[in-house]
């Protein structure tokens, strides 16, 4: 099962990520609500895949995704975006993330776009 | 599905017929006209789709693909006769399709053609490449700009990118359909491709080993294209069922009944007035106005633009002055000039020819007009405009103009006429339109042998038109062509014969004389009208018909049947008036010297006179 990190400062908006990914079966083995969390549970429960919202306390998702792919740079990072974040997620993609999904979430996009970054 | 295919065979004539236009407007370099192509094809594909036919489909997107190409970029003559090419082939299988409702037409040929085109320009800008990667994002794609940025990262990673089309800030822009030439391996770049998702397909082929390539296309959503095509397609129904498409026959029933409706009114009137009933005689007026109303209005719905024909000229032109080796600049006037259908239609063929003569043998070679000091490119005008009730179609060029004296020649060496009849300049103009007669001493594939002209006049004496030529030799030809807006209405003179009334479409009628001892004349048992020092053979309509003369003098109606006088005798005349023509049916059909009969607003029947048939045959001749 492919283990997924989950990144979001609001819980509703985890919770809904993790109904959507957890049917179509993958593992959540985590939930971080800021970059910094984020870099640290990554070190610790090495996912094969996070996705992270870009505005957030603490360590955005940009800085948040530098970080985890100096650590590792094959991590794959799918960015959480809404209309309007164009740029900010050129930016990210152009420093490595390896897709992006579009709030308000559509689930079976979202899951197409986990599954094609996981390549399951 | 079948219920579609009308529909869908309708359209897709009118996007073919888009697609001939906005090529031509290509060429004369008009760039806004790629995306309306590329639109017409985009559509069309979806539509082919959606009805399952393959080959179209593929052609559809092979022209769209070639056409992105050419977005921003200089589009040749020898590119645009290709991509034209590709357009017959799709009104072939359109046609496939409404006979056998396949389209399985043979291609290879076209495809080649376009892929050569693509290639061309691969080779000329990006040398080192050798994979082009061919990307079409879903059209549900959420950022599509920032999609194609990730796909261009992702193939960055795995490969060397040379060159995108459209240019890498475009598609970081949203771009659906773009195209990567890179250096690198098909194997990795598929596997990366496979990877990305909202991409509706992709193909890679390797350029160098140029016929060899390997293309792997994905269709994924497709059932949700589908789905959309679906949508789409109601939408189109659904808008389209504000105008509805009426069987021209339908309207001439309806025009038919408005004369009965005439009729009776004119009953009603006479009943008013017999028992002296005031306020019938009132609603009856009123009622009048209605129906000269209705009648209106269905003269409008039968009226269309001669855009309707006229639009497929400017291919027809450009394609045989090429092939003619002529350079020709062909403009078109007045194309919301309102005609009525019937007569439209049938003047589709005579104008075809016409022009196809102006190209052929009207404009010269671009060597010819430079050494006599013309522009080496011909002009060709064709415009419709309405003059009074009439429409009038001119066909005009600045070509070789007629040259009289070989017409005559020729008129002579043929036996059309005598060597020493004296003919004014008009009558000789007018030879060119007795058939038989050709001035090309070998028929070429395009004019023929001069069996048209005479086609072309007869038919627009038909439609109760006449034809003019003006020409000048060396300066060109300009012939005009009067038309009556409708040929349900005809003006027409109204002529009494011992107390039966005959109308003559006025169309026919040169001029009126009265008959006297000094201008009758009988020569070899023949009788002759001399009017102002010509012989002109007359006819009794009273012996034509076999009824009895009326008393008095008489007057000669002077008519001209294929550019020659005769005249008819007639008692007298009564009146000029449009009327109904209402068309013998059944056995009467076949009777001849009637055109067809109208109805007086008195109730009166009265016979119309067909001229060509009246005189027709060896009886008259």
């Amino acid at each position: 099962m492919v283990k997924v990190l989950i990144v979001d400062d609001t819980a509703f908006m985890r919770k809904l990520l993790k109904n959507i990914l957890f049917s179509a079966g993958f593992d959540i083995v985590g939930e971080a609500e800021n970059g910094k969390q984020a870099v640290e549970f990554y070190k610790q429960l090495k996912p094969d895949i996070v996705t992270m919202d870009i505005v957030m306390p603490e360590m955005n998702g940009i800085d948040a995704l530098k970080e985890i792919r100096r650590l590792d740079p094959n991590a794959k990072i799918v960015m959480c975006t809404a209309v309007g974040q164009e740029q900010m997620v050129k930016m990210a993609i152009k420093l490595g993330a390896k897709g992006y999904i579009v709030k308000p979430f559509q689930a079976p996009k979202v899951i197409e776009e986990l599954k094609k970054v996981a390549k399951v | 599905m079948s219920d579609y295919k009308t529909d869908f065979l309708h359209e897709a004539k009118e996007f073919v017929e888009i697609m001939n236009q906005c090529f031509l407007r290509l060429e004369k370099g008009e760039k806004s006209a790629i995306d309306e192509i590329f639109r017409a094809a985009h559509t069309l594909k979806g539509m082919a789709g959606f009805m399952g036919y393959k080959n179209l489909e593929n052609l559809c997107h092979k022209l769209e693909s070639v056409l992105g190409k050419f977005r921003d970029r200089e589009v040749g003559e020898d590119i645009v006769d290709i991509l034209l090419l590709s357009v017959d082939k799709i009104s072939e299988m359109l046609c496939k399709i409404e006979n056998d409702n396949c389209d399985e037409v043979d291609c290879r040929l076209i495809f080649e053609k376009l892929y050569e085109i693509e290639e061309e320009r691969v080779e000329k800008e990006v040398e080192n490449a050798n994979l082009k990667i061919e990307i079409k994002i879903a059209e549900n794609c959420q950022m599509m700009g920032v999609r194609g940025l990730l796909i261009l990262e992702t193939l960055r990673n795995i490969c060397e990118i040379k060159a995108t089309e459209p240019e890498e800030n475009k598609i970081e822009d949203g771009c659906a359909f773009f195209t990567v030439y890179a250096r690198g391996n098909v194997k990795a770049v598929d596997e990366a491709l496979s990877g990305v998702s909202e991409i509706e397909k992709y193909s890679i082929r390797e350029l160098n080993e140029d016929k060899k390539f390997l293309e792997i296309s994905e269709m994924e959503n497709r059932t949700e294209l589908r789905e959309e095509i679906r949508e789409e397609k109601r939408d189109f129904i659904s808008r389209k069922s504000e105008d509805v498409r009426v069987d021209v026959r339908v309207l001439d029933t309806i025009m038919n009944l408005i004369g009965e409706l005439v009729i009776i009114k004119s009953r009603l009137l006479q009943i008013a007035s017999k028992h002296n009933i005031q306020e019938l005689s009132e609603a009856i007026n009123i009622m009048d106005k209605s129906i000269t109303n209705l009648q209106d209005e269905v003269m409008k719905v039968r009226m269309v633009k001669v855009e309707r024909i006229f639009n497929k000229f400017p291919r027809m032109v450009r394609d045989l002055a090429k092939r003619l080796g002529k350079r020709v600049e062909f403009t078109m006037e007045g194309l919301d000039t309102e005609l009525d259908r019937t007569v439209l239609d049938k003047m589709s063929d005579p104008i075809m020819h016409l022009l196809r003569n102006a190209v052929d043998h009207g404009i010269e070679s671009p060597k010819e007009r430079i050494m006599i000091g013309k522009s080496e490119i011909g002009k060709i005008k064709l415009s419709a405009r309405r003059e009074k009730s009439n429409v009038v179609i001119e066909i005009e060029d600045d070509g070789k103009g007629l040259d009289l004296e070989e017409i005559r020649k020729k008129a002579i060496e043929k036996g059309l006429i005598s060597e020493n009849s004296n003919l004014s300049e008009e009558e000789i103009k007018m030879l060119i339109f007795i058939p038989g007669f050709s001035t090309k001493d070998v028929p070429t594939e395009i004019s023929g042998r001069g069996i048209g002209m005479d086609v072309v006049k007869t038919t627009v004496e038909k439609l109760g038109g006449s034809l003019k030529i003006v020409s000048e030799k060396g300066k060109g030809t300009r012939i005009k062509i009067n038309l009556p807006p409708t040929v349900a209405i005809i003006k027409s003179l109204l002529v009494l014969v011992n107390d039966q009334v005959y109308a003559i479409p006025i169309s026919n009628v040169v001029e009126a004389v009265y008959v006297d001892e000094n201008n009758w004349k009988k020569i070899h048992g023949s009788p002759f009208l001399f009017v102002r020092d010509n012989l002109i053979p007359a006819f009794k309509i009273s012996e034509i018909f076999g009824c009895e003369d009326g008393s008095g003098r008489k007057v000669g109606i002077i008519v001209e049947k294929e550019s020659e006088k005769f005249a008819l005798i007639v008692d007298s005349i009564l009146d000029q008036q449009e009327i109904v023509v209402k068309p013998l049916t059944g056995f009467l059909s076949k009777v001849k010297g009637f055109s067809g009969v109208t109805i007086l607003g008195d109730g009166t029947v009265v016979p119309i006179i067909d001229i060509s048939s009246l005189l027709g045959g060896d009886k008259f001749g």
